[in-house]
């Protein structure tokens, strides 16, 4: 990230020209292949689980994965155009999009529906491996 | 359905996604052979990329149908959904029901429920309900990392988080001896945060009871980095008092977490309610409810889990013991009575979203009865956050060489605003403005913009900071007025690195430049010392800083250091040219004396500048008024400002376009004077663009206080103690004194 904050005004517009063409409709078309697969690729770095290892012989491993920068600012600039409808569309059924500091309003709403309704009990959901799992 | 709803996306995730070859993960590890073992490849074909801004967007679309269905087929139930995980709230026998569906539905999307890593609990004491009873935790669970349930459960997850927060620090505390610089960087910018998120949800018994601990840790670090154990008590009781403070008040940041619990909580509770359009039924009621009570009482009064209070919002089913939230939530287990439940009529679940509470719910709202002990819980928080931000009475100004000259303001830290929810404050200006709590839920929840953590907790500083103040001297606060602010604390933000600019500062100086900036003797059990000069200079080493003939070699050193800092930034910035330090006299110069420190020209208008360093010790016998009675001013580089100017400009040489000349001059606290900030801003400083301008004024920061170090520990080691002997002089600056 350090060399596009060093570049100079013009370098500056060229990344934004860069990061409009990647964002626009039409614009991801034009990427040849090669660059195309260049933009999508990321860095993966490994951190071990604490567990020791499988049967495999093969750690628990977490990846934490890097994407190409400028990946990531076209996604943030989509993300940005699209968080209000975003909010809309998930809140209040999920927290995970357009909603800042997700969990304390979770455990507050929840503390506040249980205050409600003393009853009442809470059951915690969990999906296994999800992110890597469900697709669109 | 993408497409429909977000149609900008579609493009970027046909182009990520559905590329003609699909992405592999791979990453080696030696298998022996040399080789890379074909089990850790991994092709990309399901799920989201790791990393991919987009990620949780598209997780939590492709999930959004499952929850729907779940939400439509149990419609009593509140379902909230996070990322790979979520949480239902129903009726007890329910429960099983929406673990059925979860899976059922959740497999329809490819999300395979893990029951075993499901867990259920209620605030009333009951058996597990049937097909729940692996999942049944009767104590209690810990809900998206907190502690929810019984007292005892919540206390033992509670010490489970102080011990591992305990583990970070002496992992931090076990770095080599001289990485001073990093390990106070490491508890300040990690070891301290991890507790935030548990401080602003625990219920704020627990909360107080783990900043309490958290507290306890991180002071017996400091002061065991700061070589403080052999302090006299009282010495190390101001040090870790302010070192409790924030950077920007003169302090650390660390070891503050008590002061500030209540304001986290309370902060924690307006961010969730901030939004106009709150989601949940019950918190709309909730806010509704809390704006309907009465102010809390003056500071001092109802403190945590003190008595209830009187007002509406009393209540009258928990017992005064249980007011200041011992268990998280409301749920007491083993005091089914306690717990009892109000019979709602109709149930708020039943009612519509968007529909106002029946006038009979409303009227049992307040009394106090329908939320149970959760609104006198958040009174009393309340209440303790405005106490904390109220400072204690003043006491007497102590004694100081200069006691008779009285501060010219009244004013401490900050002059007292109006009160926050009757001011229209910019945001910018907001947590400037700052000098009180609302002091009821009402006033919070109506104020223009409401309160950060940040804000509140700079409330409870502030109360804390008047206090301590209260008993110092002149001469005290004006060193800790000079710490305050202005860009003072750059240098504790530096991070460490290799090289002659690399912002490393050794172990034994940072200690000694740590213990200054606190206002506390570089040497344990210091007293004052008779200087070579003949002066005598108080243990803090202020004379050294300022006046005293004996260090002027040092303070060379120091002013050179600083001038070749800010002339190699301008010598790579493009928008100068000619950049040179010390440069030779203006033709026609009158006097070797009035050569500036700097020349450089702009490019833009070829306009030569000529710029004069110069560091001055705020707190200096002719400056301790100064800094003492307006301490949000640097009023020290202020009046050398002025000097500087009226110095230099009438003898800057004629020319067209015109020579114009600059202050540059830094306090020895490094706190940046106003017109050497403003011309720094424009000469460096552009928009996206700051990063030429914030290394500079940390660089200078840090070379300052690099040198209030070298300067105060030579000193001191070169100066008799009363009635002492000379000490030996630090090898590195020994040669320089004589």
């Amino acid at each position: 990230m350090e060399h596009l904050r060093a570049l100079t005004v013009a370098g500056s517009d060229a990344l934004v020209r860069v990061v409009q063409l990647l964002s626009s409709a039409d614009g991801v078309d034009q990427v040849p292949p090669v660059a195309r697969r260049a933009l999508c690729a990321a860095n993966l770095l490994l951190l071990v689980k604490p567990g020791g290892v499988d049967a495999a012989g093969v750690p628990g491993l977490r990846p934490i994965g890097m994407p190409e920068t400028i990946r990531k600012l076209v996604g943030k600039a989509l993300m940005r155009e699209v968080l209000p409808e975003a909010r809309r569309y998930f809140v209040p059924l999920q927290r995970e999009v357009s909603v800042s500091g997700a969990c304390e309003d979770l455990v507050h709403e929840a503390d506040a529906r249980l205050a409600l309704e003393p009853t009442w009990g809470v059951l915690q959901l969990d999906f296994k491996n999800a992110f890597n799992k469900i697709s669109i | 359905m993408a497409a429909a709803a977000f149609p900008e996306l579609v493009r970027y995730l046909r182009c990520i996604y559905l590329g003609e070859s699909p992405t592999v993960y791979g990453w080696g590890v030696n298998d022996g052979n040399g080789g890379l073992a074909a089990q850790l490849l991994r092709r990309f074909e399901r799920g989201t990329h790791q990393g991919d801004v987009l990620g949780p967007l598209i997780h939590a679309f492709a999930r959004h149908p499952a929850l729907q269905a779940l939400a439509a087929r149990h419609p009593r139930c509140t379902v909230l959904g996070l990322h790979d995980g979520g949480s239902v709230i129903s009726p007890v026998e329910e429960l099983a029901a929406v673990m059925r569906s979860a899976a059922e539905l959740g497999a329809k999307v490819d999300a395979e429920l893990a029951p075993a890593k499901c867990a259920a609990w209620s605030p009333t004491p009951r058996a597990p309900p049937a097909d729940l009873a692996d999942q049944w935790r009767p104590a209690g669970l810990t809900y998206f990392g907190i502690p929810v349930g019984g007292a005892e459960f919540v206390n033992a997850e509670v010490d489970q988080t102080g011990a591992a927060h305990a583990r970070v620090v002496r992992a931090v505390a076990s770095l080599p001896p001289d990485a001073v610089q990093a390990q106070l960087l490491l508890l300040r910018m990690c070891a301290a945060p991890l507790v935030t998120y548990a401080l602003r949800c625990l219920p704020p018994a627990a909360a107080t009871a783990l900043a309490k601990g958290v507290d306890s840790t991180i002071r017996r670090a400091l002061l065991h980095l700061l070589r403080a154990e052999d302090d006299f008590r009282g010495t190390r009781r101001a040090h870790v008092a302010r070192a409790a403070l924030p950077v920007p008040m003169g302090g650390l940041g660390l070891g503050g977490r008590s002061v500030v619990t209540s304001a986290a909580h309370v902060a924690s509770l307006l961010a969730t309610w901030r939004a106009v359009d709150l989601p949940a039924p019950a918190l709309r009621e909730l806010v509704r409810a809390l704006s309907a009570l009465p102010a809390v009482t003056a500071p001092g009064s109802p403190a945590l889990g003190a008595a209830p209070p009187t007002t509406a919002g009393g209540g009258s089913r928990t017992p005064p013991a249980e007011w200041g939230g011992t268990s998280a939530w409301l749920a007491l287990a083993g005091n089914a009575a306690a717990a009892t439940p109000p019979t709602l009529e109709p149930p708020l679940s039943a009612a519509p979203l968007g529909v106002a509470s029946p006038a009979s719910l409303a009227a049992f709202a307040s009394e106090g009865g329908l939320w149970g002990p959760l609104l006198p819980r958040l009174q009393v928080c309340l209440s303790a956050c405005v106490a904390k931000a109220t400072p204690a009475a003043t006491g007497s100004p102590g004694r100081s060489p200069f006691e008779s000259v009285a501060p010219p303001s009244p004013h401490l830290f900050l002059s007292l605003p109006p009160p926050l929810h009757t001011a229209t404050i910019p945001a910018a200006g907001l947590l400037r403005s700052l000098g009180g709590v609302p002091d009821s839920w009402g006033a919070m929840l109506a104020a223009p913009t409401r309160p950060t953590q940040r804000q509140l907790a700079q409330a409870a500083h502030l109360a804390a900071a008047r206090g301590m103040r209260a008993s110092l001297s002149l001469a005290a606060r004006a060193r800790w007025a000079a710490c305050c602010g202005h860009g003072s604390g750059l240098w504790l933000n530096r991070l460490p690195c290799c090289g002659r600019l690399g912002g490393a500062m050794k172990g034994a100086e940072m200690v000694v430049a740590v213990r200054l900036w606190l206002g506390i003797s570089p040497v344990t059990h210091a007293s004052a010392r008779e200087c070579r000069c003949g002066e005598i200079a108080d243990p803090l080493g202020s004379h050294w800083l300022g006046g005293c003939p004996r260090s002027v070699p040092l303070r060379s050193f120091r002013h050179t250091e600083v001038l070749q800092r800010v002339a190699t930034v301008l010598r790579v910035d493009p928008r100068w040219t000619g950049d040179v330090a010390e440069p030779p006299l203006p033709a026609g110069e009158q006097s070797p004396a009035l050569r500036p420190d700097l020349r450089a020209t702009r490019v833009a208008s070829g306009a030569p500048l000529w710029g004069g360093v110069s560091v001055v010790a705020a707190t200096a016998a002719n400056h301790v008024s100064r800094t003492a009675g307006s301490p949000r001013v640097p009023g020290a580089a202020r009046v050398r400002e002025t000097e500087k100017v009226g110095k230099y400009t009438p003898y800057l040489p004629a020319g067209d376009p015109p020579h114009t000349f600059t202050p540059l001059v830094w306090e020895a606290s490094g706190r940046v004077g106003p017109a050497t900030a403003s011309f720094l801003a424009l000469a460096l400083g552009e928009e996206n663009h700051r990063e030429a301008l914030s290394g500079l004024l940390t660089d200078v920061s840090l070379s300052l206080w690099r040198w209030n170090a070298r300067i105060v520990w030579a000193r001191v080691a070169n100066s008799f103690r009363m009635g002492g002997a000379l000490l030996a002089a630090p090898p590195l600056v020994a040669h320089l004194l004589h």
